[in-house]
């Protein structure tokens, strides 16, 4: 594979895909550089595995399986953390939020998503864009026994939680 | 609220644009990384390689060509550093055998990645064992020399100082990070 077709297979997956990257990077980092630091590793990663890539799986279960693994090695660095109290400049970020207008039963479950550890908010998303339990093990290595004690604990957690919170459907 | 309800505020997301990516300056970054030399473990290596080979052999090079001035102490340390470089060249061939075990779930990424920080921390724990001989050596051979007690003081200090900061870096960085993705694994797979 040449260089221009890797990265116009990566441009076409971006473009695509870029909504699913986002919301592991908004599961798993909370601030703005850190969320521009997560989005340059994934899209380092997605862009090193486009000639790995053989079609065996659909391009979405790869991209998660990238970006979810991607999220789970940059949780586990030390990093430091700026305090991020002054607005951050467009100018010196990769990715930066287009929109203030924030939705609130989404921060809502943003927030109950990211009160999970690291792996259940990785089942938790797969769960909510609809992959099924055998795509779910595949994709994390355990049984679907397994994913399925994990799911069944998870939902329970966000139900008993929704309790506490207004909302209208 | 039931979980279906919850899937249905997640699926608003699709209406809304959170995010922005600036492609010009993502361009610029992948080409820059791709760039730079692909891991951490990997710079490591060759700078230790590079080190203990360059200072090795130059010790015993001086150490045999002048054989009047030649210390059995400068010898020794140099005898010490090659073979340190030659057995990070043979681990470093072991890992690199190692490197496509591990399959592309979840779980094999965090068994490579607790294999790599493992190994980084073997490094970093060698490395500070080494600073004994290294010191040993090169304390004996400026008192051997008659060195001042100021030099031998110098030289100590900086061992010290040297120890203090690979100890540091081997406990709040390689073993932290070992620590965090064996919690990973261990919650995975639990």
């Amino acid at each position: 594979m040449t260089e221009t077709q890797q990265e116009s297979i990566f441009q076409d997956w971006l473009r695509q895909h870029k909504g699913l990257l986002f919301k592991i990077i908004r599961a798993y980092a909370f601030e703005p550089y850190d969320r521009d630091d997560l989005f340059q590793e994934i899209a380092v990663q997605v862009w090193r595995s486009v000639p790995k890539f053989r079609g065996e799986s659909a391009v979405t279960t790869w991209l998660y399986r990238i970006a979810l693994n991607t999220a789970l090695r940059w949780k586990s660095q030390e990093r430091k953390h700026v305090d991020h109290a002054q607005p951050v400049p467009h100018s010196g970020l990769v990715l930066f939020e287009e929109t203030n207008a924030q939705n609130e039963r989404i921060e809502w479950l943003y927030k109950e998503i990211s009160s999970l550890n690291e792996i259940e908010r990785s089942l938790c998303l797969l769960l909510l864009d609809e992959f099924s339990y055998k795509e779910m093990a595949d994709i994390l290595g355990i049984s679907e026994s397994n994913v399925a004690v994990k799911i069944h604990r998870i939902k329970n957690h966000l139900t008993n939680k929704s309790k506490y919170f207004n909302y209208e459907i | 609220m039931k979980f279906e309800d919850m899937k249905k505020i997640w699926d608003e997301q699709a209406q809304e644009q959170v995010y922005a990516i600036n492609e010009e300056k993502l361009h610029d970054n992948i080409r820059s990384r791709k760039r730079s030399t692909s891991q951490l473990v990997n710079r490591i290596e060759l700078f230790l390689i590079g080190v203990n080979g360059f200072v090795g052999a130059g010790l015993l090079t001086l150490n045999v060509i002048d054989r009047e001035k030649g210390l059995f102490y400068g010898l020794a340390l140099g005898i010490v550093l090659m073979a340190m470089a030659v057995l990070i060249v043979i681990w470093r061939n072991r890992r690199l055998k190692d490197e496509k075990k591990f399959d592309r779930t979840m779980l094999g990424d965090l068994e490579h990645a607790i294999s790599n920080a493992t190994y980084q921390a073997r490094l970093s724990h060698v490395m500070l064992l080494m600073v004994i001989p290294v010191f040993a050596f090169t304390i004996l051979a400026a008192w051997l020399e008659q060195k001042p007690i100021e030099v031998l003081a110098v030289i100590a200090l900086l061992f010290v100082a040297a120890t203090v900061l690979g100890r540091w870096e081997h406990r709040s960085i390689h073993v932290k990070r070992k620590k965090r993705l064996v919690a990973m694994r261990d919650m995975l797979v639990g």
